[in-house]
């Protein structure tokens, strides 16, 4: 499947915060039209991993290029006007802004020079995915139970039409019922054309919609499948249904990479 | 040329004094104090108020350290739990009101007036001929003291604490009563200095008020603290006498720059100690004598490799 | 008594214009400007100098004024702020106090200590069942009432605006959404120097033009901003509002000279009751 153009392309990144390096040295092709899904174990680098693509995090070395352009040196907003929307898992919404507003800014940083027809044809394209946001677009987005907020938060991320959309943990936080309903969007996304790269934790039901798995531990990939085989690999099975701790990587990283991003 | 001598080095003793007081309160716990000029003003007024009402000059001192000390515990109180910046606000705040109540309140304060000819203590014993030299001498001593009481602290559990909290975002958003009440005691610590080199002030120049309180004073012993390094109370000795000559040494520009008048020269000195701050915040965040750094701080958000 | 409250709303008013610009810059960039009351002064300046020494007349020196701050505003943000790499909310609180005694000095080296006046007419004051507004109050409240409805339209209903909020709601979600921070924050602190310097202009037009007359404001504007729930525009103008009719009418029982020091009591008051404000959230230490 690798002979497919690369909708993501990492090569040989290491990024990290202060001293330490949390991804040592990335590679990875996320093929086009696919959705490819990251899945490792806890403080395995998958957060830092998502942040330096969205550019949030600059890295020490290597190459990211989407769609084959290298977007190593562009900012958050340049990258996002090069075509890659990101979900952050949390904080991914305008929580003192109405759902109207926040679609709007999804659109209008990215589309200068959009007319109102295009936004209204954008978003109404975003409303008919998740109709659960179309009766409150002037409510507060801070105001949305975690469901609809994940939802307003990919809806944004879509409405600017990104030919690569990154998300970080789609599911986490949500009930069972929404867990489906997010993933077949995401599916539903990705058969209209854009390529996704997510964080799963939930593996079960991200492989039920997912075409492409990459296993990250400790801050390296260990290995690529067909989402189909992926859970019944015995190396895949040892790490996520027992023995986990074996691999588990140092949990303070992972803590000041928080105090970091919240400040 | 010696009383000169003698002059500048006391001004530099208080301005040591002053820079230390804000070092531990801005430098170890990390609390802002805009209002130092305020609080240098209690204390000078206390003393001179007092020495006017016939109390001797240590009774005098003592309590102008007490004085500032509980205003400055009372001040801190209201913004305990809350972000830097409005214990930044609230001090601020407070030096207003305090010059507003000094050049008001005439009965107490003599208000535009001032307080004159503040008697000082021991003169008597001393004799005028070598007063000021003696003075000097004390606010050495002081100094020596007040350093000596401070690098105990910062290097007993009481500073360790002090930088935990100023540095740890979990540990502060999480404060207990006892880590409360350890801000402010490091702020009315340094309120206790600032009173007692509020006293010296009114003993040295034994005439004082209002205007000789305003935010000026603060200014400088900012600019020492960041000079020297923050935290560091011997990189603040070397800060508060940079600033000192580098004020004193722009003293001489109006022989330099004839046709500026004495208030353009006034003003353009000052303007020079604000650029030289801001300088100093963007080139030398760190202070000039960084070894004498007691902790190496990772700003938040710091990108790396930068 | 209604007298009082009359003065106290249009004092208020006057209040509202710096106390947003400071909640503006706070939201956006995250640290309070200590230099607000030095741009007031700045802004009077200028429009002295725009008035008096050009000749301009108040209508077109106001304006010119609005915009030099303005343009002074952006110039210090990349002459200082943005140079200060790294820095926390503390750092830059201590640099906009230096920021402050830079642009105190040089405008006390320009035009000394002395106290002037702007070149405008005296007019009558207008007069209402036993109540008297002054022209110069009837300017004060007109001038502010358009620049914060601008402001008000600006936030709510333009990119700009939306760009400003979305930043002050969330920096990095921001910059993910495309949102060019460097330029928001450039413009942000444009429209502060200009509401800054617009309020220097009335508060020259009611009285003098001297040294201090923003520093004598710096109070009751971070009081405003504070019960406003500081970083918050919207409630920095009901602090203000308040903060106006307080002092004016606490005048009554103690001198008007104490003006600040009220105002030092209500900020006290508020942190101790209600820190996050009447509208806002605390910003707890983090």
């Amino acid at each position: 499947m690798s002979e497919a153009p690369a909708a993501l392309e990492l090569v040989d990144v290491a990024a990290g915060y202060g001293a330490a390096d949390i991804l040592a040295s990335v590679t990875l092709r996320a093929a086009a039209g696919r959705i490819t899904t990251i899945a490792g174990p806890n403080g395995a680098g998958k957060s830092t991993l998502i942040k330096t693509l969205a550019g949030l995090l600059r890295p020490r070395r290597g190459r990211i290029l989407v769609g084959g352009r290298d977007v190593t040196a562009l900012s958050p907003a340049e990258r996002a006007r090069a075509g890659l929307g990101y979900v952050p898992q949390e904080r991914n919404v305008f929580r003192n802004l109405t759902i109207g507003e926040n679609l709007r800014i999804g659109h209008e940083f990215i589309h200068r020079r959009a007319s109102r027809r295009e936004f209204a044809l954008a978003r109404a394209r975003v409303l008919d995915l998740f109709p659960d946001l179309a009766p409150r677009l002037n409510g507060l987005a801070g105001a949305l139970s975690g469901g609809q907020r994940q939802m307003l938060a990919m809806g944004c991320a879509l409405i600017s039409g990104p030919s690569v959309l990154l998300l970080d943990e789609p599911s986490a936080g949500l009930s069972p019922r929404y867990v489906a309903t997010m993933l077949d969007a995401v599916a539903q996304v990705n058969r209209s054309g854009v390529s996704v790269l997510m964080i799963e934790q939930n593996l079960v039901e991200a492989m039920r919609v997912s075409h492409d798995a990459i296993l990250l531990v400790g801050g390296e990939i260990r290995g690529r499948w067909n989402a189909a085989a992926f859970l019944a690999d015995p190396e895949v099975r040892t790490l996520f249904l027992g023995g986990t701790q074996r691999v588990a990587a140092p949990a303070q990283p992972e803590r000041q990479r928080d105090g970091a991003s919240a400040a | 040329m010696m009383g000169y001598l003698v002059a500048i080095l006391t001004f530099v003793s208080l301005a040591v004094l002053l820079g230390l007081a804000l070092n531990i309160q801005w430098g170890q716990a990390g609390m802002i104090n805009f209002g130092l000029a305020g609080f240098y003003g209690i204390g000078a007024y206390t003393a001179a108020i007092l020495a006017k009402h016939g109390v001797d000059g240590f009774t005098a001192t003592a309590a102008a350290i007490a004085v500032t000390a509980a205003f400055s515990a009372g001040v801190s109180l209201a913004t305990l739990r809350l972000r830097e910046d409005y214990l930044a606000i609230t001090t601020l705040a407070f030096s207003e009101a305090v010059r507003l109540v000094l050049m008001n309140e005439v009965w107490l304060t003599g208000g535009t007036d001032g307080i004159r000819d503040i008697p000082r203590p021991l003169v008597g014993v001393i004799g005028g001929e070598h007063y000021e030299v003696a003075f000097l001498v004390a606010c050495l001593a002081l100094i020596a003291i007040v350093y000596g009481l401070l690098e105990r602290i910062v290097s007993a559990p009481f500073g360790r604490a002090l930088r935990a909290v100023r540095d740890d975002d979990v540990v502060a958003a999480t404060l207990g009563k006892d880590v409360l009440a350890l801000r402010v005691k490091a702020f009315a610590v340094g309120g206790a200095v600032i009173g007692l080199a509020g006293a010296l002030h009114a003993f040295y120049f034994t005439y004082i008020d209002p205007g000789e309180f305003a935010g000026f004073v603060t200014v400088y012993a900012f600019m020492s603290v960041i000079v020297g390094g923050k935290g560091s109370n011997r990189g603040l000795m070397a800060g508060a006498v940079t600033v000192m000559i580098l004020l004193e040494g722009t003293r001489f520009l109006k022989d330099v720059v004839p046709v500026l008048s004495a208030q353009q020269v006034a003003s353009l000195r000052l303007m020079l100690i604000g650029v030289g701050l801001i300088a100093m915040l963007i080139y030398r965040p760190q202070g000039l004598s960084s070894e004498y750094r007691l902790s190496a701080r990772q700003p938040a958000g710091a990108e790396p490799g930068s | 008594m209604a007298q009082a409250l009359l003065n106290g709303l249009v004092s208020g008013f006057l209040i509202a214009l710096p106390a947003i610009a400071l909640s503006l810059t706070y939201g956006i960039l995250n640290f309070a400007n200590f230099s607000i009351g030095a741009m007031i002064t700045a802004g009077a300046y200028l429009a002295y100098f725009a008035n008096a020494t050009l000749g301009a007349p108040i209508l077109v020196a106001a304006p010119l004024a609005a915009i030099g701050l303005g343009l002074i505003a952006v110039g210090v943000e990349h002459g200082v702020y943005r140079r200060i790499r790294n820095a926390d909310h503390i750092t830059l609180l201590v640099a906009s106090m230096g920021v402050a005694f830079v642009l105190e000095n040089a405008i006390r080296f320009a035009y000394g200590a002395d106290v002037r006046a702007l070149d405008v007419a005296v007019a009558r004051p207008l007069a209402w069942h036993g109540l008297r507004l002054n022209h110069e109050q009837l300017v004060i409240a007109l001038a502010a009432l358009s620049a914060m409805a601008i402001v008000a339209v600006v936030l709510t209903r333009t990119r700009l605006g939306r760009a400003m909020r979305a930043i002050a709601d969330d920096a990095d979600l921001a910059e993910v959404r495309g949102i060019a921070r460097a330029r928001t924050v450039d413009w942000t602190w444009a429209l502060s120097g200009a509401l800054a310097a617009l309020a220097g202009v009335l508060i020259a037009l009611d009285g003098i033009v001297e040294p201090l007359i923003g520093t004598n404001y710096l109070v009751s504007v971070f009081a405003a901003a504070v019960i406003g729930g500081i970083g918050n525009p919207f409630g920095a103008v009901a602090g203000a509002l308040i903060i106006g009719l307080v002092e004016e009418v606490s005048a009554l029982a103690v001198s008007t000279t104490y003006r600040q020091g009220v105002s030092f009591i209500v900020l006290i008051l508020v942190l101790l009751l209600r820190p996050q404000g009447l509208f806002g959230v605390a910003r707890i230490r983090r």
